[in-house]
């Protein structure tokens, strides 16, 4: 055992430096910049969060520029970044890139202040919609991008139903309403300017049960729900919750049964799989019929003939 | 490269969005929440003067690297009931004059005792010297019994490849949102930043608070993504209200408004005022083309 123990070690002790070496070529790259007000070229001690996806996963990091505006991330790995401003009064500004081994990449950021949008939601009847939740969402490049909070805003309306909200001066946005017992929404796209008036609508329950062939109830299939035509909305904007509402997910209860709430009154698409049975996919016209009873074939396992019983 | 842009038809509901282009390119748009949890205050020293401020009571908003302090419900308080939107804290826990038992809370829903004699300097209850994360808070005068409250979110757009329905059965079985299938998720530079929030002055800042990485697991199918420990699909973990869960991850360092630091295993962290757990709550993934 003694020399297996020897070689072991051995290569272990050379192969070490290699690993960390290679962990150092992958973690090489670097990025810098300095961010400054556009107006009166005045360094701006911004927050910044970066978004990275590389062949492992998602890292999110976060830092902050020094009083000169300087900032740097180091030690960064191959692959796709999106890096986001913020600072308090200031619109968001982005940049996505890619980045190699070595890479040292600069990004100067010169930001611009925001400017208040106020807005109105109501319900059907045009009554004031008070405590809905307002976002804005703003169109969004193609490929790897990323917005946080910071940059949608997130605002209550008050009694009368009003709302301010702080968006880019620029860049064209949507905005969003949300309320209790209402199905998200969101506005016509547009820039800052007019006020924004938003009417909320209830959406339809839907419902249903998943059974196998012969009628028994199949608990924990995953049921989804999608308006395909809706979903455009999120492609743009990242308008996360109001594509939400147009492909719903749940799963089943132990009796077989699913419901959906606030669904828009529309074409859909009911899509129903189970690990042990065959996936189905139904059109699903809410506007017509409300209640759905699906009906999945198991699969089963087949069984070696060594193991059949006479 | 540039990616074709498609236009599209909008009956009903797309009628609002006018004008709107999509991106022709598959993408898995992931959102992810985070939360906190466990919130205890400990001698606040905010907004004691009246005036136009309602003292010794405020809202509270949390600066993070996920979001930026809004006077809705970052981190609730314990004054009004949890269902309401701002719930507010005793900001001024510190002065005599708010020290009494309607303006405490200590932590426990099942004790209601008075201020304890020579407090802050001795504090004779044993049953809150247990609060998390290390049962030497001895300090404790508040703490919020309304769950968890969500406080930052990002939003990632992940190009993939297209779905594919491999078996020909009008589902898709492959490629879209499942090319994430087992990556993990993970946020550095984890802080949050406690104010008071104010109107018409400035917002005071009570105090930061640097927590270790968090990471989620990405389940996916080629139409969404959850994280693992999501059974519902709701997009919720679903041990997310149970606080004693070891998702939820405290401070490593405390740091109030003059810079003073303190580390979470400091027999005395004087900078400590106001302690919380986070975590990541929601994770939710939807395929777009």
């Amino acid at each position: 055992m003694k020399p297996f123990f020897l070689a072991t070690s051995l290569l272990i002790a050379l192969l070490a430096p290699l690993a960390s070496r290679t962990a150092q070529t992958e973690n090489r790259a670097m990025l810098r910049g300095k961010i400054t007000d556009r107006l009166t070229s005045a360094p701006v001690a911004a927050e910044l969060g970066l978004a990275i996806r590389t062949a492992k996963g998602i890292v999110m990091k976060h830092t902050r520029a020094n009083e000169q505006g300087d900032f740097q991330f180091s030690n960064l790995p191959v692959g796709d970044y999106h890096l986001s401003t913020k600072y308090d009064d200031y619109a968001v500004e982005h940049a996505g890139f890619s980045l190699q081994p070595d890479d040292a990449r600069v990004f100067d950021f010169h930001l611009v202040k925001t400017v208040p949008l106020s807005g109105v939601i109501t319900d059907e009847k045009k009554r004031p919609l008070a405590d809905a939740r307002v976002k804005v969402s703003y169109e969004q490049a193609a490929g790897f991008t990323n917005t946080f909070q910071w940059e949608e805003g997130d605002v209550r309306t008050d009694a009368e139903g009003r709302f301010t909200i702080a968006v880019h001066p620029e860049r064209a946005f949507i905005v969003q309403a949300a309320s209790k017992g209402f199905m998200d929404s969101g506005s016509p796209l547009r820039r800052a300017g007019d006020e924004v008036a938003l009417t909320l609508t209830r959406g339809i329950k839907v419902s249903g049960t998943v059974t196998d062939e012969f009628g028994n109830p199949l608990a924990e299939a995953q049921v989804q729900i999608v308006a395909e035509r809706e979903q455009a909305i999120l492609s743009t904007f990242l308008a996360f919750e109001v594509a939400q509402k147009a492909q719903q997910t749940t799963v089943t209860k132990a009796d077989g049964t699913f419901q959906f709430e606030n669904v828009s009154p529309n074409e859909h698409t009911l899509i129903v799989r189970h690990p042990q049975a065959e996936s189905q996919r139904l059109e699903a016209d809410v506007t017509r019929k409300t209640e759905f009873a699906v009906k999945l074939n198991r699969v089963y396992a087949p069984v070696r003939k060594d193991r059949i019983q006479r | 490269m540039k990616h074709p842009r498609i236009k599209f038809l909008c009956p009903l509901f797309l009628c609002l969005l006018a004008g709107v282009v999509a991106h022709a390119q598959p993408r898995c748009v992931v959102r992810v929440e985070l939360v906190n949890h466990n919130r205890y205050a400990y001698q606040t020293a905010e907004e004691c003067e009246g005036g136009f401020h309602t003292a010794p009571w405020g809202n509270w908003g949390v600066n993070s690297n996920v979001g930026r302090r809004t006077d809705t419900d970052q981190f609730k308080g314990w004054k009004q009931n949890c269902s309401d939107t701002k719930v507010e804290w005793n900001s001024c826990s510190a002065r005599l004059l708010y020290r009494t038992p309607n303006y405490l809370n200590f932590p426990s829903p099942t004790v209601y005792l008075g201020y304890p004699l020579f407090y802050p300097w001795r504090d004779v209850y044993d049953w809150n010297d247990f609060v998390p994360p290390f049962g030497q808070s001895s300090n404790v005068d508040q703490y919020s019994p309304c769950g968890w409250n969500s406080y930052g979110s990002t939003t990632l757009a992940l190009p993939v490849t297209a779905r594919v329905d491999t078996n020909g059965d009008g589902v898709f079985d492959k490629g879209g949102c499942l090319d994430l299938n087992g990556k993990p998720f993970t946020t550095t530079g984890n802080f949050m930043s406690v104010y008071e929030l104010d109107s018409p002055d400035s917002d005071d800042h009570i105090q930061t608070m640097l927590f270790p990485d968090l990471t989620a697991t990405l389940r996916c199918t080629p139409d969404g993504c959850w994280q693992v420990g999501d059974r519902n699909l709701d997009g919720l973990h679903d041990d997310i209200g149970d606080f004693w869960s070891g998702d939820y991850r405290w401070p490593f360092l405390y740091e109030n408004p003059a810079g003073v630091q303190s580390r979470a295993d400091e027999r005395r962290p004087l900078a400590k005022r106001v302690d919380a757990s986070i975590r990541i709550g929601r994770l939710q993934g939807l395929f777009t083309n």
